[in-house]
């Protein structure tokens, strides 16, 4: 790497933990920067503030930080696969069959799931997480089920965009027999959520996306030989079915899961893989995975800064700063790389 | 030493070997009974009209598609077309794909080629990258190393993806169509290439192609197939002696010419002309009256006659000359002749 990438590189790393510090000040009750200085000198801080910080700000900062490493990863893994610098989270309809799930269990009131879910104990946050979990893998399962008997990417794709408005419209068809209180429950997933998991659903979640990510690491060598298309992959000796299961599964679970905890989070997953290849002007995943996760997790933590901006009781959801703050970033993105060109 | 280079000793061997597809509906023969083998430094050229197999059989040699029978043998090895990690240490491919990716270097690109060689995290070592640097030499393509590849020619694309078959280091490297979509000048240096690759580095290669005369001057063995016949194997001399060539591509339009090793068009012949005069211009002179619908004749006072000279063509016909400066004053004065 060049000299002036690797101090990108460094200065990406040294960043983040003053990123993710200065996401925990951020929320609805303020709390001054002094606080670290006061914790690191084993000085007494207000009970108050000590729970908000170890149960309100920490799982929230992990939360965006993890979303934005999972999302672009992913992103990542099928712009390779599918050869096309659009693909993301959305496009194979992961993130469609996570909302399909939440739909049928919050929306669903005639259809008696939440019932028989609440019924089991299982309370309403665990409920959306299992229906959405459940929604993303069936998406999954039938792409990976088909993804042998389709021989090329395009179809694959094209299948995947397919699954998602199928999905789509189920769910416009539930929203429209709910009761607007349903619908409310339903919509404000969607807006996209960092808050409000605990220390249990956090260690699932890290449990479930840091062994995604180190797999996605260890198929970095396929994944550059997959650039020359699999027919060249294969005679530079990738095991290709192996290969495409490993990216789908990973792919899938990655957005699948975050999807599940934190509602669809938009742009995220597509946009930035787009970042890394332009600032660090290479296809070589090993530095595209690293440096895509380190740019999502800033990005998603400053998102997450400035939709508690508003100070006090409100927010702005989410997936709408995402959107307003990262889509021009794509443009802009687009226009300064040569040729005008998104590529994979 | 010369007397190692001539040793016959076969890189690839292919006995009795079935091609063609599995489909719903049965098994779709190509072609049977193939005896194939390629010798250790050779170059083979696989010319057959379109549609006769020559992708079928590139697909079943790289392990795409598997054959419908026989075994396919690298260095008396069986080769497992379903293990590719085996296959791509004997046998290296360039394939007729685009290359499409932004942001690869040239040296990106090259070093995959050590894929097989390097450990999972792909780290190339000093070996590798001397072995990227004299393949990139050898392609003549050394100042070009940082470059993007979506920057370049075709013709300079195809020299990337010969390098990245050279750094991969097999006895075996294998060629679909390379000389499709290049311009002429770019034909003859890639087909020059890897001939002097074969020479050089005693590396066997087999390629694809539908440049016959090409082929003809560089090939060391010929496999020619055809529809529905057996493929046939032999230096591009002795094919040509035997008048298999001639069988193979014989179309009405045009004809073999065993004397040039080169396809002529029959043009229709509606008139007689006699010529005369400087052999070389009196060549070329011949062929454009000849796409004009002239024939050749001795001469006779009846019909027309050139007489070409150092600087000029002078018609003569009823005892009328006229004198031409070029080919083209020539042909407008003919048509003159004829008109009258």
């Amino acid at each position: 790497m060049e000299i002036s990438k690797r101090i990108y590189l460094i200065v990406l790393i040294i960043l983040l933990p003053i990123t993710f510090a200065a996401d925990i000040l951020f929320g609805s009750v303020s709390i001054p920067f002094s606080i670290f200085s006061d914790i690191l000198q084993y000085n007494t801080i207000p009970e108050t503030w000590h729970i908000i910080i170890t149960e309100l700000r920490i799982p929230r900062a992990i939360t965006a930080l993890i979303t934005g490493m999972a999302l672009p990863v992913s992103g990542l893994l099928m712009q390779t696969f599918f050869r096309n610098p659009l693909a993301g989270p959305y496009v194979l309809g992961i993130s469609t069959g996570a909302s399909l799930g939440v739909a049928i269990f919050s929306l669903g009131g005639g259809l008696g799931t939440y019932a028989i879910i609440t019924g089991l104990g299982i309370g309403t946050s665990w409920g959306m997480i299992i229906a959405a979990c459940i929604g993303s893998l069936a998406v999954m399962f039938i792409i990976v089920s088909l993804s042998p008997k389709v021989r090329d990417t395009a179809s694959l794709l094209i299948i995947g965009i397919m699954l998602g408005s199928i999905t789509s419209a189920v769910v416009s068809v539930l929203q429209y027999f709910s009761n607007p209180l349903e619908i409310q429950e339903f919509l404000m997933w969607t807006f996209g959520n960092f808050s409000g998991l605990d220390w249990t659903e956090i260690s699932i979640m890290l449990g479930i996306i840091i062994p995604m990510l180190a797999i996605s690491f260890a198929m970095q060598k396929s994944l550059n030989a997959l650039l020359l298309g699999e027919n060249y992959a294969r005679g530079l000796g990738v095991n290709i079915k192996r290969l495409r299961f490993g990216i789908i599964i990973s792919a899938s679970l990655l957005a699948g899961v975050i999807t599940a905890f934190t509602g669809p989070i938009g742009f995220v997953g597509m946009a930035v893989p787009h970042i890394a290849r332009t600032v660090f002007k290479t296809t070589n995943h090993s530095i595209l995975i690293a440096t895509s996760a380190l740019i999502g997790a800033h990005l998603v933590l400053l998102c997450d800064i400035i939709s508690q901006l508003p100070g006090y009781q409100s927010t702005i959801p989410i997936n709408t700063v995402t959107a307003l703050f990262g889509a021009p970033i794509v443009i802009f993105v687009i226009f300064k790389s040569r040729k005008s060109q998104l590529q994979y | 030493m010369d007397a190692e280079k001539i040793t016959y000793q076969a890189i690839l061997d292919a006995p009795n070997l079935d091609i063609g597809y599995h489909t719903k509906k049965g098994v779709i023969p190509i072609a049977k009974h193939l005896n194939l083998h390629i010798f250790k430094g050779e170059m083979v050229c696989l010319l057959g009209p379109n549609g006769s197999g020559k992708s079928t059989l590139i697909r079943t040699l790289a392990g795409m598609q598997k054959p419908l029978a026989g075994d396919i043998f690298i260095q008396n090895q069986r080769i497992e077309p379903q293990n590719a990690r085996e296959l791509s240490q004997q046998m290296s491919v360039v394939l007729t794909e685009k290359i499409a990716v932004s942001h690869m270097t040239v040296y990106e690109l090259v070093s995959l080629g050590r894929f097989p060689h390097t450990n999972w995290l792909g780290k190339l070592s000093e070996n590798d990258h001397a072995q990227i640097e004299k393949a990139l030499e050898q392609v003549g393509l050394t100042a070009f190393r940082t470059r993007f590849v979506n920057t370049l020619s075709d013709g300079e694309k195809q020299r990337v993806m010969i390098a990245k078959a050279l750094t991969q280091d097999t006895p075996f490297i294998m060629l679909d169509e390379p000389t499709a979509h290049l311009d002429l000048p770019n034909r003859i240096e890639i087909m020059k290439l890897l001939k002097e690759l074969a020479q050089q580095t005693y590396k066997s290669i087999l390629l694809s192609t539908h440049e016959l005369d090409l082929a003809l001057q560089v090939a060391d063995r010929i496999w020619l197939m055809q529809t529905e016949k057996p493929l046939l194997c032999g230096t591009p001399e002795d094919l040509v002696l035997n008048g298999s060539f001639e069988q193979a591509f014989k179309k009405q339009s045009f004809d073999f010419d065993r004397a040039s090793g080169l396809f002529k068009i029959n043009y229709q012949h509606s008139h007689s002309i006699s010529i005369s005069g400087d052999p070389i211009r009196m060549f070329w002179t011949k062929r454009a009256l000849n796409r004009h619908g002239y024939e050749i004749a001795e001469a006779h006072t009846h019909i027309p006659h050139i007489d070409v000279s150092e600087t000029a063509w002078t018609l003569s016909y009823n005892s009328k000359h006229t004198e031409c400066s070029s080919i083209f004053e020539l042909l407008i004065a003919i048509n003159g002749v004829e008109g009258e």
